[in-house]
Order: structure tokens, then sequence, then C-alpha cells
């Protein structure tokens, strides 16, 4: 996996020395793009049966048609039970990252595009009702709330996008996340992590979304 | 091309979840593992000789059920402890003989995971016992995790052999 990440890197940042020679006498600022998602705002209440609610927004500069640096924000909170407590999260998270696009003709808004991220994010948890005990003495229960947790990871993303009508466009990002804070455990460990997903070292997750260029 | 792209992959996608593990797979029991053995009259020089009871009971002092119910030829027994208290106590019964074994315990909650809820890791700070049965205790391994290692060894009075 990590010989992928590395092979997925050098992909995304060779095509960088490429466009600068080709784009040099085209106007630098093309845009802003604003986007929405809708699928993972509507997925993950749909596959969690409501536990979980994520919802974000992306804001990206078009340079040259090619470089899209980019700011995502989102906000996303999740009430999960496992055998042996609950656990209650929400907080916010943000996105910072480049695009790169992939394909030769860049004029239109059709795009292929590539990337990397670095997230963060910033929630309040509680994990409840955690049992403790042993079945011959007997079983009890303890309670960790409001306790403040932050979490960094990076992202590789793939994407999509087609131009639906005039300014407006839609697509998707598929994104492979590697979780940069996997090392705390204990009480203070989030089960999930907005913006990130399920507490593990590596995850996928996916965006569609509908946008607007300014 | 692209509109395709951009229709049906996420439509395939959405199939796809990585929810983590809810069931617990790590282990869980944690408590005492206290061996049994008879004292070498020559002191410290001969090695310990590791003895087998015939029949034994075991049970928790403040609980009515037996852990070990006349098991036979026993070399070891294995005894959780008290995760709301720092002292467990135990009454041992074999030979036609009671003895009440005292453990001192601190106790040091840790968060695993939410599937496995916390465990409660021991830190051995003292023992005790009465002297009908058991003739001395020793304190192999003071620390208590879920793993199996010998943490006590019990000494047999001989004349009861």
């Amino acid at each position: 996996m990590r010989r992928l990440f590395y092979i997925l890197v050098v992909f995304a940042l060779l095509p960088l020395t490429l466009a600068a020679r080709e784009y040099a006498d085209t106007a630098i600022f093309q845009g802003i793009n604003l986007k929405l998602d809708l699928g993972n705002s509507a997925f993950e209440p749909l596959r969690s049966r409501g536990k979980i609610q994520s919802y974000e927004m992306a804001l990206n500069t078009d340079i040259m048609h090619r470089f899209f640096p980019t700011l995502e924000m989102g906000y996303a909170q999740a009430e999960l039970s496992a055998a042996s407590g609950n656990f209650i999260g929400y907080g916010g998270f943000a996105r910072v990252g480049l695009d790169l696009s992939a394909l030769k003709k860049r004029r239109s808004m059709n795009m292929l595009l590539v990337g990397l991220r670095i997230g963060t994010a910033m929630q309040g948890c509680s994990t409840k009702d955690v049992i403790i005990g042993n079945s011959y003495w007997g079983y009890s229960t303890i309670n960790y709330v409001d306790r403040f947790r932050a979490d960094a990871w990076g992202e590789i993303t793939a994407g999509v996008q087609v131009q639906v009508y005039k300014n407006f466009h839609m697509g998707w990002y598929i994104r492979y996340k590697i979780l940069f804070s996997r090392g705390r455990t204990g009480a203070l460990t989030a089960y999930y992590i907005p913006g990130y997903g399920y507490k593990q070292d590596t995850a996928f997750s996916f965006n569609y979304y509908i946008g607007f260029k300014l | 091309m692209l509109k395709r792209l951009c229709y049906i992959l996420p439509l395939s996608l959405l199939l796809l979840s990585c929810e983590p593990d809810t069931e617990c797979r790590t282990a869980n029991n944690i408590g005492v593992q206290i061996v049994f053995a008879i004292d070498s009259l020559q002191g410290d020089t001969l090695p310990v000789r590791v003895s087998q009871i015939d029949s034994i009971s075991v049970r928790g002092i403040g609980n009515d059920s037996l852990l070990y119910d006349n098991q036979k030829r026993l070399s070891s027994i294995f005894l959780p402890l008290r995760t709301d208290n720092n002292l467990t106590a135990y009454a041992i019964q074999a030979y036609d003989a009671t003895d009440t074994l005292y453990i001192y315990h601190d106790n040091n909650v840790n968060f695993i995971s939410l599937a496995c809820g916390c465990f409660v890791f021991h830190t051995i700070t003292n023992v005790d016992a009465t002297h009908r049965l058991i003739d001395s205790l020793t304190i192999l391994n003071a620390t208590i995790e879920n793993y199996k290692q010998d943490n006590l060894r019990l000494y047999l009075s001989t004349y009861r052999l």
C-alpha cells in the first residue's frame, strides 16, 4: 500500500513541470469554483442509518486550467454503538491541497483531476457506558465525557468533473486517506473522525458534488 | 467518456463501505496466575518443586459461586481480581483445610476500544494468607495484564500432603 502511495505521488507531481512551460503565455487566474458535496451528505446518513452525518463544501482556484489549489471545510457528527460502549462525537474539519488536471484538452470544464490533501479535524467527543470488570466479580460502566480531540491525515484524491449547464458542473472524488495521528490510544481515542471516517490507519471515502464557477 | 464516468462510477462506489470491526478480538482474560510449590528443605539452593493438588475448591470472599469446585490434579489456578476494590480475597480449600488468600493490588483502567471496552490491569502490591494449608507466598510478577504469566508462587505446608 505504501508503494502505491509513492507511485501516485510521483504521478500527481509529474505534470507540474510540463504545465509550467506549456502555459507560460496563458492568463494565470481563471476563476473560482465552489463545490457543494451531495453524495457524502446523503450517503453517510443512509449507510449509518442516521447515526453519522457529514456535510462539506469546497473552494478551489483555477490557475491556468491546470492547477487547482483547494480548500475544503465541513462538519460531521456521529453517534455510534458497539458491544462495550457508545461514542458521540461532533466537530469540524478542513483540508487544504492541490488538484491537477490530468487531461491534455483543458479549455472546457470537463476534467480528470488528481490531487493531494492535508486534513485536520477537531471534535468534542464522549465515550459512554464503557464496560469494565469481569464475569466473576461483575461488571460496571464508566464514562469519558466532554473530551477534546484533534486529528490529522493525508489524502490522495482522484476525481472527475463535467459541465452540466453553463457555469454549473458536477463530479466526484475518491479519496485514499492515511491517518497521521494514529498513535494515540486510551480514552481519548475517537471512534469516528470528522472528514476522515472511522478511526482506522487508512480509509477510502467518496464525495459526489455539484459545483459553480464564480 | 468523462460524463459516463461521472454518472456510473459513483453508483458502484456507493456499495463500498469500510466499517471497523465491532467484535473484540483482543484477549481479555485478566487475572492472577498462581502456581503451587513445595518449599525445598535445602533452602534456595535446590529448585522448587511444582506441586499438584489432588482436589481443590476456590471461592471469592464476597461471592457465593465457586471458581474451582473439587478440581483434580491442578498445579496452578487462575483468579480474576476485583476491579472495584484494591483487595481481593479468596478461600482456598484442599486437604481438609481452608485458607484465605489476600491479594492487595492497584487497578489501572485502560480503554482499549469501543468494541472491547476497558481492560483493568493490576499491579500486585502485597499478598497475605492464613497458614493452615499455605506455608508462604512469593510474588513472581507483580504486573497483571492480558497475557498469561505466573504471578504468584504458593508454597504448601508439607505436613498436609
